[in-house]
C-alpha cells in the first residue's frame, strides 16, 4: 500500500489541493466593467482576472457596449444599441481559455464567437424517459 | 287723455326710411335699424353710401382671374391699371369716369360669359383694347395703408406639377430644377413633398377640398408655367446668401493694409468652419458659369466647363455616398425581439502601447472625467 502511494508521488511529484490551485491558476473573465453615470450605464468588455475589482484596470479592453437604445436616425426601424468589438483578440482570449460571464457571452454570441446559452425561440427536444 | 302715439306712424318703415335718405338702398338688406337721430345724416353715413356706389360697387362682382385688392381701384372705382393703359394707347380719348365703367363693366361680363376670356386675363397677356391689362406690383397691395406689403406670387397648379415631373419623373436634382424654373429650392423640395402626398391621397381615394383650392387660387396672383425657357419668368431670387448665425457677430478684425483680405479669411474671421460665401449660396454653380461667360469664353467652352464641373460635383457626391455605405456595411446588424444590435469591429491596438491613446476604444482608466474638474459648468446650455 505504501509503495504503491509512493510509486503515485513519483509519478506526480507536484500535488496541488483544491484552494491552492485557485491562487496559482488565476481564472481570466471575460465581463464587462460599468462607466458612465448614474442611470446612464456604458460598459467596457473587458479580459480581466476573475478576483479583481470590476472597475479596475483589465488585462485587455475588447471593446464596449451601449445599453441604451438610440432611435434610427431616418426614425424608420427598431431603436438600436451600439456595440464595438475586437473580434480577433475576443477570439484569442477565448481561444487560451477565458471564461465569459453571461452577458458577455450574450454579446460574444451575437458577434458569432460563441454558441448561444439562451436561446427563447429554440424547439424543445423532449427528453428520453429514464425509466 | 289722448290715445297713444305709436311709434310707427311717427317715424316710417325701417326700409322705408333708408330707401328715403339713399335712393339705391332697395339692395341693402343692412342697416335697417331706427336711430333716435335718424332724421340726420352724418358725414360718415354719406361717405359711407358714396364708397359703396362708387368705389365699393367693383366688389359687388368680383373681377374673375383678378386679385380684387383695394388698392387696384381708385377713388371712382376705376382699374387703375385699365385706366393707365389706356392713357398709354389712345392718349386722344377722354379717361373720363364713366367710359371707365362701361370698360370695366363690359370686362366683367366679357369674363363672365365664356371661360376663355377668364384664361386670356389669368395669363395676363395685355395688349389686346379689350383685354385687362397684366397686374402691376402696386396692384398687389391688399392693406391700403401698409405700403410696403405685396402679396407675393404662389406657384400655379400647372408649375407645380411640372416641378414634380421634372423631379420624379425625369430624375433632374433638386439644384438643376431650382435652377432652370426659378424656384427656390427649398420650396422644390417642399413642392415635390405636397405633391407626392396628393398623388398618395388620390390612389388611396381620400378626397381632396378642390372647391376650397380652386377658390384660394382664383384670389391669389399667380406665377404661371411657360414652357418656352426663353419666355419664362422667374418665381423668386434662388441665389440669396442664408445668413449664418455666426455671422451675425460685429467682429473688430485687424489687419495689416497689404493684407488681401478675401471672402474667405472673412470667414474665418467669423468662425474657424465656416464656409466662405462663394461657397455658401445655393448656387455656386450659376456663379462659375457667369464668370467664364464674362470672361469671353465660347459658349461651347462655357458649356463644356459647366457639365464638367457637374461630373466632377457628381463623382465627388458618390464617392462620398459609397464611403458611408462601406463603413454602414461593415456593421454587424443583429436583430433581437426588442432591439437591433449593431457589432462594429474596432482594434484593441489602436489605443496604443499604454493603452490611453486617443483613438483607443472603451472608457479610458487613469484619466479623471471632464466634470470632476474645477471650473467645469454642469447646468446645460442648450436643450437638443
Amino acid at each position: 500500500m505504501a509503495d504503491a502511494s509512493s510509486s503515485r508521488l513519483a509519478d506526480n511529484p507536484i500535488q496541488y489541493s483544491v484552494d491552492t490551485c485557485d491562487l496559482c491558476i488565476m481564472v481570466v473573465k471575460i465581463r464587462l466593467a460599468r462607466f458612465g453615470r448614474r442611470k446612464a450605464p456604458f460598459y467596457n468588455i473587458v479580459v480581466a482576472h476573475a478576483r479583481t475589482a470590476r472597475n479596475s484596470k483589465p488585462i485587455e479592453v475588447l471593446g464596449t457596449y451601449d445599453p441604451i437604445p438610440k432611435m434610427p436616425t431616418d426614425g424608420e426601424g427598431k431603436p438600436f444599441k451600439d456595440v464595438k468589438l475586437d473580434s480577433a483578440r475576443a477570439k484569442y482570449w477565448l481561444g487560451v481559455g477565458a471564461q465569459p460571464s453571461d452577458p458577455a457571452w450574450r454579446l460574444l454570441s451575437m458577434a458569432g464567437l460563441l454558441e448561444p446559452k439562451y436561446q427563447p425561440n429554440r424547439p424543445v427536444v423532449p427528453k428520453p424517459s429514464t425509466v | 287723455m289722448p290715445p297713444s302715439m305709436r311709434w310707427s306712424s311717427v317715424i316710417p318703415s325701417p326700409q322705408a326710411f333708408t330707401k328715403q335718405i339713399c335712393p339705391n338702398a332697395h339692395l341693402r338688406a343692412f342697416s335697417s335699424s331706427p336711430r333716435s337721430n335718424a332724421g340726420r345724416t352724418t358725414r360718415q353715413r354719406r361717405l359711407m353710401f358714396q364708397w359703396l356706389d362708387s368705389q365699393g360697387a367693383a366688389f359687388r362682382d368680383p373681377l374673375p382671374g383678378s386679385t380684387n385688392y383695394l388698392s387696384a381701384y381708385d377713388n371712382h372705382g376705376v382699374l387703375r391699371r385699365v385706366k393707365a393703359g389706356r392713357g398709354n394707347n389712345t392718349s386722344s380719348r377722354s379717361a373720363d369716369e364713366q367710359t371707365a365703367s362701361d370698360e370695366l363693366s363690359t370686362l366683367g361680363a366679357k369674363s363672365n360669359e365664356s371661360e376663355e376670356a377668364d384664361e386670356a386675363s389669368n395669363k395676363k397677356t395685355g395688349g389686346d383694347e379689350n383685354r385687362l391689362p397684366p397686374e402691376g406690383r402696386g396692384d398687389r397691395r391688399p392693406f391700403p395703408h401698409n405700403k410696403s406689403f405685396f402679396s407675393e406670387e404662389v406657384l400655379s397648379e400647372e408649375f407645380r406639377e411640372e416641378i414634380w415631373r421634372r423631379i420624379m419623373k425625369d430624375g433632374m436634382s433638386v439644384r438643376e430644377v431650382s435652377a432652370t424654373t426659378g424656384v427656390e429650392m427649398r420650396r422644390v423640395g417642399a413642392v415635390v413633398r405636397l405633391k407626392e402626398i396628393e398623388k398618395a391621397w388620390l390612389s388611396s381615394g381620400t378626397p381632396l377640398a378642390r372647391p376650397y383650392a380652386q377658390a384660394v387660387m382664383s384670389m391669389l396672383p399667380q406665377t404661371q408655367w411657360n414652357s418656352a425657357p426663353d419666355a419664362r419668368k422667374w418665381h423668386e431670387q434662388i441665389n440669396s446668401l442664408p445668413v449664418h448665425e455666426a455671422t451675425t457677430l460685429q467682429i473688430f478684425e485687424p489687419t495689416s493694409e497689404s493684407r488681401h483680405f478675401t471672402r474667405e479669411d472673412a470667414a474665418k474671421a467669423f468662425d474657424e468652419n465656416l464656409l466662405s460665401t462663394d461657397e455658401r449660396i445655393p448656387h455656386p454653380e450659376m456663379v462659375a458659369k457667369e464668370k467664364d461667360v464674362l470672361a469671353g469664353l465660347p459658349a461651347e467652352l462655357v458649356a463644356e466647363r459647366a457639365s464638367a464641373r457637374e461630373d466632377a460635383e457628381i463623382e465627388a457626391k458618390q464617392k462620398q455616398q459609397d464611403r458611408i455605405a462601406k463603413k454602414q456595411a461593415a456593421i454587424k446588424k443583429v436583430d433581437t425581439g426588442r432591439w437591433q444590435f449593431r457589432i462594429q469591429e474596432v482594434k484593441v491596438d489602436d489605443a496604443g502601447a499604454d493603452g490611453r491613446g486617443p483613438r483607443g476604444t472603451g472608457w479610458r482608466y487613469g484619466t479623471p472625467l471632464m466634470d470632476r474638474k474645477r471650473g467645469q459648468i454642469k447646468i446645460p446650455t442648450r436643450v437638443d
